[in-house]
C-alpha cells in the first residue's frame, strides 16, 4: 500500500481508487463527498439499467448508479465489500456503486497517460486517462460522463 | 317227447313201473273180485246146497217121524226108541227149519221156509198129539191123526222137495252165472295181461331208448375217449335234456373240454420240458467246463495267496516303522500345542493393548475436535476484527476525502485522517496476522486430526490383524487338537492294522486251505454236472415218451 501525502497545495491530486470487477479505477477525491457502505437499496421500476435504485442517506434520497452496468460489465452484485461513492453534481447527490474500495493515492497532475487506442469509443468517454502507480494501472474515471448516464 | 326226455330216469322208471303196477293192481283187483265173486258164488252154492239138504233132511226127519209114528201105531206102543227117534228127529227138524229160515235169502226161499215152518209146526203138533194118543192108547185117534199126519207129511215132503228143487235150480243158475262171470273175468284177465305185457314192452322200449341207449352211446363214446379220440363232443340232443342223461351228457362234455384243455397244457408243458431239458444239458456241459476253469483259477489264486503272504510280512514291518513315526509326531504336536498356547496369550495381550490405544486415539481425536471447534470460534472473532478493520478503512477513506475537500483548512483533520489510516492499516495487518495464525492453528489441528485418524486406522488395522492372529491361533489350536486326536486315531488305526495284518496272514493260510477244498468242490461239481447231463438226457427221453402218450389223444 502506498502511503499518501496529504498536501493539496503542492498541486497533487488525490485519487480515490476502487475496483469494478477486476478493473482498478479511480475518481478525483475532491469530487467525492463520502464513501459509505451499501444498505438497503430500493429498486425503481422502469428505471434504466444503469440505475441500481435509490438509497436513503441520512434522510436524503440519493439515486444509485451501477458503475458496472455503465462500464458495460453488466449488473453489479451487491456484496459486503460493495461501497457507494457519493458525488456531488450540480447541487445534486448521486451514488456510484463499486465492488471494492482501494486507497486514496496522490499523484502528480499531468503525468497521466492517455488511454490505449483499442478501447471502444463508447467506453472511452467514461475515462479521463490511465495512470501507473505503485505497479498498478489505474483508469481514472470522468465523473461528468458517468453522471450523464443518469440523465439519459 | 321232450317232456319225457326231461323227466328224471327215476321218474321215468317210476312212470313205467307205476303204469305196470297200476295195471297189475287192476288185474289183481279184477282177479280178487273174480275170486270173491267165485267165493260168494261158492258160498251161495253151499248155502243153496245146504238149504236143499236141509230141506231134504227136514223131509227125511218128517219121514222118520212118520215112520216111527206108523210103527207106533202098528205096534200100538210107543217105545222109548221110537220116542227118542221122534224126539231127535223133531229136534233136528226144528233146528233145520230154523237154519233154513235163517239162510233163506230170496223171497221164494223165505216163503218156502215159512211154509215149511208152519207145516213142521203143524206136523209137530200133530205128531205130538199122535204120540200122546198112542201113549194114551187111543189108537184109533192115533190112526186118524196119523193119516192126517201122513198127508201133512206128504205135503211137507212135497214142500221140502219144492224147496230143494228151488234151491237146486238156483244152484244151477248160480253155476251158470258163475261160469259166465268166470269166463268174463278170464277174458278180462287175459286182455288185461296182454295189455299189461304190451305196456311193459312199450315202457321197456321207451326206457331202453331213454336210458339204456344213451348210456350205451355214452359208454361207447367213453371207450373212444379212452382210446384217445377227443374229437367228438356229446350229442346236443342229450345235452339239452333235463334228466340224468342230460346231466351225464353235460358232465361228459365238461370232462371232454377239461381233458382237451389238459392235453393242450400237458402238450405245451412237455414242449417246455423238452426244451428245458435240452437247455439243461447245454447248461450242464457249460457247468462242467466252468468248473474246470474254476479249478484252474483256484490254482492261480493259491499262487496269489502265497505272494500276498510275503507282502503282508513286509507290510507288518512298515507298520512298525509307522508306529514309531506316529509317536514322534505326537510329541511334536504336544510342543506345538504349548507354543500355540503362548502365542494365544500374547495375542490376547496385544488385542487388549490395541483396544486401549484405539480408545486413546479416540480421546485425542475428541480433543482435537474440540480444538478445531475453538479455532473456528476464534475465526468468528477474526471476522469481527476484519469488520472493524474495513470500518476503520472506510473511516480513513472518508476522512482523507474530507481533508482533501477541505483543502488548507483541513490540515489538522488531515493529521487525524492519517492516524486513522495508520490505525486501519495496523488493524488490517493484525487481522491478517491473526487470520494467518488461526489458519495455521486450524490447519495444524486438521493435520493433527488427520494424523490421529491415520493412527486410529493403523491401530484398527493392527487390532484387526491381532484379532485375525487370535482367530488363526484358535484355528491352529483346534487344528492341533485335531492333529493330536488324529494321531491318537492313527495310532489306534495302526494297532488295528497290525492286528488285521496278523489276521490277514491267518486268513491267507486259510485261503490256501479253502483253495484246496474249492478245487475238490470244482471236480465234484464237474461230476455232478455230468450226472445232471445224464438226467437231462433221461428227462428228454421221458418228455419224448410223454409226447407220444399225449399224442394218442387228439382233439
Amino acid at each position: 500500500m502506498v502511503e499518501t501525502q496529504i498536501e493539496p497545495s503542492t498541486q497533487t491530486v488525490l485519487l480515490a481508487t476502487f475496483f469494478v470487477r477486476d478493473a482498478l479505477c479511480a475518481l478525483d477525491a475532491s469530487r467525492v463527498q463520502e464513501v459509505i457502505r451499501v444498505e438497503t437499496v430500493t429498486l425503481v421500476r422502469h428505471a434504466p439499467a444503469e440505475v441500481a435504485g435509490v438509497i436513503n442517506l441520512r434522510g436524503k434520497i440519493v439515486t444509485l448508479l451501477d458503475l458496472g452496468t455503465i462500464l458495460g460489465f453488466g449488473k453489479s452484485e451487491v456484496t459486503r465489500e460493495s461501497r457507494v461513492f457519493i458525488i456531488e453534481d450540480r447541487n445534486e447527490f448521486l451514488g456510484v456503486l463499486v465492488d471494492r474500495v482501494g486507497e486514496v493515492i496522490e499523484i502528480e497532475p499531468g503525468h497521466g497517460d492517455s488511454l490505449p487506442v483499442n478501447i471502444p469509443a463508447t467506453q472511452a468517454r467514461f475515462f479521463q486517462g490511465v495512470r501507473r502507480a505503485g505497479g498498478h494501472v489505474i483508469a481514472i474515471l470522468n465523473p461528468a460522463e458517468v453522471l450523464n448516464e443518469a440523465r439519459l | 317227447m321232450t317232456s319225457i326226455s326231461n323227466m328224471k330216469i327215476g321218474k321215468k322208471i317210476a312212470v313205467v313201473l307205476g303204469g305196470v303196477v297200476l295195471l297189475l293192481a287192476g288185474l289183481s283187483t279184477l282177479a280178487l273180485w273174480g275170486t270173491s265173486t267165485n267165493q260168494k258164488m261158492a258160498t251161495a252154492l253151499v248155502q243153496r246146497l245146504t238149504k236143499a239138504r236141509l230141506a231134504e233132511r227136514i223131509g227125511g226127519d218128517t219121514s222118520t217121524v212118520a215112520l216111527n209114528l206108523g210103527r207106533m201105531i202098528i205096534e200100538k206102543k210107543a217105545t222109548e226108541e221110537m220116542l227118542t227117534q221122534i224126539r231127535d228127529a223133531k229136534k233136528r227138524r226144528a233146528a233145520d227149519v230154523e237154519e233154513f229160515k235163517a239162510l233163506a235169502d230170496t223171497p221164494t226161499g223165505i216163503k218156502h221156509g215159512a211154509d215149511m215152518a208152519d207145516l213142521v209146526q203143524s206136523a209137530g203138533n200133530l205128531s205130538q198129539e199122535t204120540v200122546e194118543l198112542v201113549t194114551a192108547g187111543r189108537f184109533a185117534d192115533a190112526v186118524r191123526n196119523f193119516k192126517v199126519y201122513s198127508s201133512m207129511d206128504m205135503a211137507l215132503r212135497a214142500k221140502t222137495a219144492e224147496a230143494a228143487q228151488f234151491q237146486d235150480t238156483k244152484v244151477i243158475e248160480v253155476e251158470k252165472t258163475n261160469k259166465e262171470t268166470s269166463s268174463t273175468i278170464w277174458m278180462a284177465l287175459i286182455l288185461g295181461s296182454l295189455f299189461g305185457v304190451a305196456v311193459a314192452i312199450f315202457g321197456g322200449v321207451i326206457l331202453t331208448r331213454q336210458i339204456a341207449a344213451p348210456i350205451a352211446r355214452f359208454v361207447s363214446h367213453l371207450g373212444e375217449i379212452a382210446k384217445g379220440d377227443l374229437s367228438k363232443n356229446a350229442p346236443p340232443e342229450f345235452l339239452s335234456r333235463g334228466d340224468e342223461i342230460g346231466t351225464m351228457a353235460n358232465a361228459k362234455q365238461e370232462m371232454i373240454d377239461a381233458l382237451r384243455k389238459m392235453i393242450q397244457e400237458v402238450s405245451s408243458g412237455i414242449q417246455v420240458l423238452s426244451s428245458s431239458s435240452t437247455e439243461l444239458m447245454a447248461s450242464s456241459t457249460e457247468m462242467t467246463s466252468g468248473s474246470r476253469s474254476a479249478s484252474d483259477k483256484a490254482h492261480s489264486v493259491s499262487a496269489a495267496a502265497e505272494e500276498m503272504s510275503s507282502n503282508i510280512t513286509s507290510v507288518a514291518a512298515g507298520m512298525e516303522q509307522t508306529t514309531t513315526n506316529l509317536s514322534h509326531v505326537a510329541t511334536a504336536t504336544e510342543q506345538m500345542t504349548s507354543t500355540i498356547g503362548e502365542i494365544a496369550a500374547n495375542s490376547e495381550k496385544a488385542r487388549r493393548i490395541t483396544d486401549e490405544a484405539t480408545r486413546q486415539a479416540g480421546r485425542i481425536t475428541e480433543q482435537m475436535n474440540q480444538l478445531g471447534v475453538a479455532a473456528r470460534e476464534i475465526g468468528k472473532v477474526t471476522e469481527a476484527i476484519t469488520e472493524i478493520s474495513s470500518q476503520t478503512n472506510l473511516l480513513a477513506l472518508n476522512a482523507t476525502i474530507e481533508a482533501a475537500r477541505a483543502g488548507s483548512a483541513g490540515k489538522g483533520f488531515a493529521v487525524v485522517a492519517t492516524e486513522i489510516k495508520a490505525l486501519a492499516q495496523q488493524t488490517a495487518a493484525a487481522t491478517e496476522d491473526i487470520k494467518g495464525r488461526i489458519a495455521g492453528v486450524q490447519s495444524a489441528t486438521a493435520g493433527g486430526i488427520t494424523e490421529i485418524g491415520k493412527i486410529s486406522e493403523v491401530i484398527t488395522e493392527v487390532s484387526a490383524i491381532v484379532a485375525s492372529i487370535a482367530a488363526a491361533i484358535e484355528e491352529q489350536a483346534t487344528a492341533t487338537k485335531d492333529i493330536a486326536r488324529n494321531i491318537a486315531e492313527a495310532s489306534t488305526g495302526v494297532n488295528d492294522a497290525n492286528s488285521r495284518v496278523s489276521e490277514t496272514s491267518q486268513v491267507s493260510r486259510e485261503i490256501a486251505k479253502d483253495i484246496v477244498s474249492v478245487d475238490r468242490s470244482a471236480s465234484e461239481m464237474a461230476s455232478g454236472s455230468d450226472h445232471v447231463r445224464t438226467s437231462a438226457g433221461e428227462l428228454s427221453t421221458v418228455a419224448e415218451a410223454l409226447r407220444v402218450t399225449v399224442g394218442r389223444f387228439h382233439a
